[in-house]
C-alpha cells in the first residue's frame, strides 16, 4: 500500500518511510505542504502522515482542504511535536483519522499505521472468536479468556473489551464509544464510561507487560495501544 | 408622590373649586351690586338718543314760582289740557296720580278737560302691601278720569338693590288672572301705534323687569308746565308730539337715582320718558340667561387654568390682567347689542384662582422640594464640603437656600469628578447614544491632533487606531453589541501603542442607557512581554522539540551502543526540559479549569507509558488502588505530567531490579475528603540538604551529582506548582527503609450520581 509521508524535516520523512517500508508498504515523501496537496489530486494514497508545522500549507490547513478537495480521501495520520491537550483534540476534531506526537516509538507507529490502514481495508469479518495477542474473545459467549484465566464480564464490558481490541491502535472518540456500546446519543455521565473503562483495563490486566495499554486522549477518547507482540 | 402628580391633583382641586364657586355666584347671583356698578359705568359710554317726538312738561320750580305750592287746582291741568287740546299733540301720558277725588267742580272741569284729548293715558298705582292680606291694592284714577281716558298704565318703578332705578317693569300684575296692568308708557305706545308695543310682546311673563337704555341727562326736550299753561308755546311746537307731563322740581320728591354714574338722581317722568325710548327703539337690555351667562363666565377661567400649566407666572399674570380686561370688553361689547353680561363672577373667578393656584402650587412644591432635599442628603457621597447654618427664615426661603447649596454641592462635585475624569492616567472618553463623543479627558485629547470633543466616534477612530485594528474596534463598539463584565478589546494605535480599550455603560438613576464611558489603558509594554514569551513558548514547545524529535529519529536506526543511549539520553532529557518549562510556563498564564478525572487511570497510564524505562532495568511498577474511583477535579494534561515526572524519578533513582509502590487511597484531613497517591522507591533516599527545598525551581539534587542519572531540575517545581493549582499538597520523605517517597494529596471531586451502566 502506498502512503504519503509529508514533514519538513527529512530525517523524519526517513524515519517514518524505514517504518512504513518495514510493515511492507511503500511511501512517498514531500517536503512541504504545497507539494504534498498537489500530489494528493494526481495520486493515489492509502495512508497521509502529515506534520503540523510545515512550509507552505500547514497540516490543518491541508486538512481542512482535503475535506472538499480530495474525493475518496484516505485516512490522514497528524504528526506533531505539539503535545498541548488542546491541539491534539483540534486536529482529530478537524477531520485527522489519528494523531502522533513525535517523537514516538517506532512500533507504536507501526501499529497505528497499521490500525488505519486495516480499517481503510474494510474491518475483519467478526469472527465467533478472535485472539489479541493473549487475550481470547468468543463473541458467541460473550466471553474472555487471558491466558488460562476467565474473565467474567458484564455484557457492556464484553462489548467495550470488544470495540476496543477490533479498533486497537486506532483513537475512539467518547462519543462513538458511547453510540456504538450504549446505542444512545444521548448524554451519558462522563464518569460512566471512565468506570468501565477503569474496571476493564484492571479485570483485564490491559497493561503493557500484557502487551496491551489503554491511553486516554484527554477531551476526545480512548485508545487500545499494543506492545510488542500484541497486535 | 413625584410632583407632576401632585400638581395635577392640586390643579384638579383649584379648577373644581373655582368652577363650583362660580357656578354658585352666578346661580344666586349674589354679586348683583358689584355688576350693576360696572353696569352703570358701561351703560352711559354710548347711550341711545332721545326720541325726538318726546316733550316733557316739567311741573318745575319755575312752575311752583309762578302757581304757587304744590298740590295745585285741577282747574290747573284743565287749563293745561285746553292748551294741549289746541296743539294736537299724539299722546299724552299724565304721571300725575289723580286717584282721590278733590273738589268736585274742579274735578268737572278736568273730566271735561279730558274729553278733548283723545290719546290721553292716565297713571294708576299700588299700594304696597295690600289690604285684608292682598298682595297690593290697586288705586286706579276717581272714576270721571279714568273714564274719560284712552287708557290706564302703572307707574311702578323697579328699584334694585341699591336703590337705583335701572329696570323697568312693562306689565305688573297677573296675567294669568287677567289682572296684570301695562306701564303708563306701554299705554301711551299703544294710544300712538295702536298695537302693543314688540318689546312688550315678547315679556316671558307679567313681572319680567328689562333694562332700560338711559339717554344723557336733560337729553329730552323739556318745557315748563307754567309757560305752556300759559300759553307761551307755540301750538305747533306739540303737534304730534307725545307729551310727557310730570313733576320735576327738586321739593315734589319725583326724583330717583338713576344709572347714569353721576350719582344723581332724575325726575319720574324724565325715567319714563327714557322707558318710552326703550319701548319704541325696542332696546332694551336683556340680561344673558343663565347657562350662557355661566359658560361666559367659566370660559376666561379655564383658559388660565391650562395656562397655568404651560406659562411661566409671569406670563400668567400678565393674561390675568388680559382676561380682566376682555372680560370687560365683553361685557361693554354686548351692551351695545342690548345684551347684559355680568362680568362680576367671571372678575371674581379670575382674581381668586390665581392666587389659590400659587399657593397650592407653592404648597406642592415646597413639599416636593422638602422631599428631595431629604432624599438628597441621604443619598449624597461623602466629600466635605461647608454648610452654612441656616438662620430662622420662612420655609421658602430655606428651602430655596438648601436648594442653592445642594446646587453648589453638585456643582462642586461635577468638578471633582470632571477633575479626576481630567486627569485620569489613561486615556477616557465618553460617548452618547448617536456615538457622538461629548467627554474626552486630557489624554485622549491629545492623541487627537485637533481635539476629540463632538467628533463622531467613527472619525475618532479613524484617525486613532491602526487600519488593521478598525473592524474588529467597531464590531466591538458597535451599538448592539451589550458590555458584558470581562469585556476590552486590544488594539494597535497609528502611532504603534497597544491599548486595551473597555466600555462602561452610563445609565441614568431611573435606569436608561445614556451613553458609554471608554477607557483605554496603554499596555504596549505588557502586550510585548507577552509576545516575547509566547515567542519563546513556541520556540521551546515546537522549534526545539522537532531538531529532538529528529536526533531520536535518527538514532532509531542505528546500532545500539553506547553513544548512541548517551545522546538519546541527552535529547530525551532536553526535551523533558522543555516540556516541564513550558508547562510551567503555561501554568503561570492560565486559568485553572477543571474536569472530572478517575485518578487512578490516569496514575495507571502514567506508569504505563514508563513501562519501557522500567522493564529496560527490570524494574516493577506496582499500584495498589483502594480508592474505589475516586475522581478529582482538575486538569488532565498537568497532572498526567506530574504523576509522570514522580514515577519517572522513582524509577530513575530505584536499583536495578526494584520495585516502585504507588498506593492510591481516600483520606481525610480537616474534615476534607482527598485521593492521596504515595509513590515510593527502593534507592538511597533523598539527602538531609535537599529535603528542605525539594520542590524550589531549579533545586540541583546531590543526589543527581552522585549518581550516574541527571533529572532536569524542574520536575518537581512544576509538580508542586500544579497541586498547588489543584488544591492539593506535595510531601516528599524518606520512609523507613530508606527509598524517597512522594505523597501527593488531591481533594475528591464532588459526588455525582451515576445515570447508566
Amino acid at each position: 500500500m502506498r502512503v504519503a509521508i509529508a514533514d519538513d524535516d527529512a530525517e523524519i520523512i526517513e524515519f517514518l518511510g524505514r517504518i512504513v517500508e518495514g510493515q511492507g508498504h511503500v511511501y512517498a515523501g514531500y517536503a512541504d505542504g504545497t507539494s504534498l496537496s498537489s500530489a494528493l489530486l494526481r495520486d493515489t494514497f492509502d495512508l497521509v502522515i502529515l506534520d503540523w508545522n510545515m512550509p507552505g500549507k500547514n497540516g490543518m490547513q491541508i486538512l481542512e482542504w482535503m475535506k472538499s478537495a480530495v474525493e475518496d480521501r484516505p485516512p490522514v495520520i497528524m504528526m506533531t511535536s505539539r503535545t498541548a491537550k488542546q491541539d491534539i483534540s483540534d486536529a482529530l476534531n478537524a477531520g485527522a483519522d489519528d494523531y502522533i506526537t513525535k517523537p514516538e516509538d517506532k512500533n507504536v507507529i507501526a501499529a497505528r499505521i497499521n490500525a488505519l490502514l486495516r480499517r481503510n481495508n474494510g474491518a475483519s469479518a467478526m469472527e465467533p472468536k478472535a485472539e489479541y495477542g493473549n487475550y481470547l474473545l468468543n463473541r458467541i459467549e460473550q466471553t474472555v479468556k487471558h491466558g488460562e484465566k476467565e474473565v467474567s464480564l458484564t455484557a457492556k464490558e464484553f462489548e467495550l473489551t470488544d470495540l476496543m481490541f477490533r479498533n486497537r491502535d486506532r483513537t475512539l472518540s467518547r462519543r462513538y464509544i458511547m453510540e456504538t456500546v450504549w446505542r444512545t446519543n444521548a448524554h451519558l455521565a462522563t464518569r460512566t464510561l471512565d468506570m468501565h473503562i477503569s474496571r476493564i483495563r484492571s479485570k483485564l490486566a490491559l497493561k503493557p507487560e500484557n502487551g496491551f495499554r489503554i491511553f486516554t486522549v484527554f477531551g476526545y477518547g480512548y485508545r487500545l495501544e499494543t506492545f510488542g507482540n500484541g497486535g | 408622590m413625584r410632583l407632576r402628580q401632585r400638581l395635577g391633583m392640586e390643579w384638579l382641586a383649584v379648577a373644581l373649586l373655582a368652577s363650583c364657586l362660580v357656578a354658585a355666584l352666578a346661580y344666586w347671583d349674589s354679586l348683583s351690586q358689584f355688576d350693576n356698578l360696572i353696569y352703570d359705568q358701561l351703560s352711559r359710554i354710548d347711550p341711545p338718543p332721545p326720541r325726538p317726538e318726546i316733550l316733557i312738561v316739567a311741573v318745575d320750580e319755575d312752575s311752583l314760582a309762578a302757581f304757587g305750592q304744590w298740590p295745585w287746582s285741577r282747574q290747573r291741568h284743565a287749563a293745561l289740557f285746553k292748551q294741549l287740546a289746541l296743539g294736537n299733540p299724539a299722546a299724552i301720558g299724565f304721571d300725575i296720580l289723580l286717584s282721590e277725588p278733590g273738589d268736585p267742580d274742579d274735578d268737572a272741569a278736568l273730566a271735561q278737560a279730558m274729553t278733548s284729548l283723545p290719546n290721553l293715558v292716565l297713571p294708576l298705582h299700588f299700594i304696597l302691601p295690600g289690604s285684608n292680606g292682598a298682595e297690593y291694592d290697586v288705586k286706579h284714577p276717581v272714576a270721571p278720569f279714568a273714564e274719560a281716558a284712552a287708557g290706564l298704565g302703572h307707574v311702578n318703578l323697579v328699584f334694585d338693590r341699591d336703590g337705583v332705578v335701572r329696570r323697568a317693569a312693562l306689565c305688573f300684575g297677573d296675567k294669568a288672572s287677567g289682572t296684570d296692568w301695562p306701564h303708563l308708557m306701554e299705554m301711551v305706545y299703544r294710544s300712538v301705534e295702536r298695537r302693543p308695543s314688540s318689546a312688550y310682546q315678547r315679556l316671558a311673563d307679567c313681572n319680567q323687569t328689562l333694562l332700560m337704555p338711559f339717554t344723557r341727562r336733560g337729553a329730552y326736550q323739556s318745557i315748563s308746565y307754567g309757560a305752556l299753561a300759559s300759553g307761551q308755546v307755540p301750538r305747533a311746537f306739540l303737534n304730534n308730539r307725545i307729551i310727557l307731563i310730570g313733576a320735576t322740581a327738586n321739593g315734589l320728591g319725583d326724583q330717583y337715582p338713576v344709572p347714569l354714574g353721576d350719582g344723581g338722581t332724575l325726575a319720574g317722568v324724565e325715567i319714563m320718558a327714557n322707558l318710552y325710548g326703550g319701548i319704541a327703539r325696542d332696546d332694551f337690555i336683556v340680561p344673558l340667561p343663565f347657562v350662557q351667562q355661566l359658560a361666559l363666565s367659566l370660559l376666561p377661567i379655564w383658559v388660565l387654568l391650562l395656562g397655568f400649566w404651560r406659562w411661566r407666572p409671569r406670563t400668567t399674570i400678565i393674561v390675568s390682567l388680559g382676561l380682566i380686561l376682555m372680560i370687560l370688553l365683553t361685557s361693554a361689547i354686548l351692551i351695545n347689542f342690548s345684551v347684559w353680561f355680568a362680568p362680576g363672577t367671571a372678575l371674581l373667578g379670575i382674581i381668586l384662582v390665581y392666587p389659590v393656584w400659587g399657593w397650592r402650587r407653592l404648597q406642592a412644591t415646597s413639599d416636593f422640594m422638602d422631599s428631595e432635599l431629604q432624599q438628597f442628603h441621604r443619598s449624597k457621597i461623602d466629600i466635605p464640603i461647608m454648610r452654612p447654618e441656616l438662620g430662622p427664615v420662612d420655609v421658602i426661603t430655606g428651602q430655596a437656600e438648601q436648594l442653592t447649596h445642594a446646587i453648589s454641592y453638585v456643582r462642586d462635585l461635577r468638578r471633582f469628578i470632571s477633575d479626576a475624569l481630567r486627569n485620569l492616567p489613561d486615556p477616557m472618553f465618553i460617548t452618547d447614544l448617536d456615538g457622538k463623543v461629548t467627554f474626552a479627558n486630557q489624554l485622549a485629547q491629545a492623541g487627537m491632533k485637533d481635539g476629540a470633543h463632538d467628533l463622531a466616534l467613527d472619525d475618532m477612530l479613524d484617525r486613532f487606531v491602526s487600519a488593521d485594528d478598525l473592524q474588529e474596534v467597531k464590531d466591538y463598539l458597535d451599538l448592539k453589541h451589550r458590555p458584558t463584565k470581562h469585556d476590552y478589546v486590544d488594539f494597535t494605535s497609528r502611532n504603534g501603542e497597544i491599548f486595551a480599550m473597555r466600555r462602561a455603560a452610563v445609565m441614568s438613576n431611573e435606569g436608561t442607557l445614556k451613553g458609554y464611558i471608554h477607557y483605554l489603558a496603554d499596555i504596549t509594554e505588557i502586550a510585548h512581554a507577552a509576545q516575547l514569551r509566547e515567542e519563546v513558548l513556541q520556540l521551546l514547545s515546537h522549534d526545539m522539540r522537532a531538531p529532538q524529535a529528529a536526533i531520536l529519529a535518527l538514532l532509531d536506526g542505528k546500532e545500539g551502543d553506547e553513544i548512541t543511549g548517551r545522546i538519546e539520553g541527552h535529547a530525551r532529557r532536553t526535551l523533558a526540559l522543555a516540556d516541564n518549562f513550558v508547562g510551567l510556563a503555561r501554568i503561570d498564564a492560565s486559568e485553572f479549569s477543571g474536569e472530572d478525572i478517575l485518578l487512578s487511570e490516569l496514575v495507571a497510564e502514567a506508569s504505563d507509558s514508563l513501562w519501557p524505562l522500567a522493564q529496560a532495568r527490570n524494574i516493577r511498577c506496582e499500584i495498589d488502588d483502594q480508592s474505589a474511583g475516586a475522581f478529582v477535579s482538575g486538569e488532565p494534561s498537568t497532572l498526567y505530567r506530574s504523576f509522570v515526572n514522580l514515577i519517572d524519578n522513582a524509577i530513575k533513582y530505584s536499583p536495578d531490579g526494584g520495585v516502585v509502590t504507588i498506593l492510591i487511597r481516600v483520606t481525610e484531613l480537616d474534615r476534607q475528603s482527598f485521593v492521596s497517591v504515595a509513590i515510593a522507591d527502593q534507592g538511597k533516599g533523598i539527602s538531609q540538604e535537599m529535603l528542605g527545598q525539594l520542590f524550589e525551581r531549579f533545586a540541583s539534587d546531590d543526589r543527581m551529582a552522585r549518581s550516574s542519572i541527571k533529572g532536569a531540575g524542574l520536575g518537581l517545581n512544576f509538580v508542586a506548582k500544579v497541586m498547588e493549582r489543584h488544591g492539593g499538597h506535595i510531601r516528599g520523605e524518606n520512609s523507613r527503609d530508606g527509598g524517597a517517597c512522594f505523597t501527593v494529596l488531591l481533594p475528591l471531586a464532588a459526588d455525582v450520581e451515576e445515570q447508566a451502566d
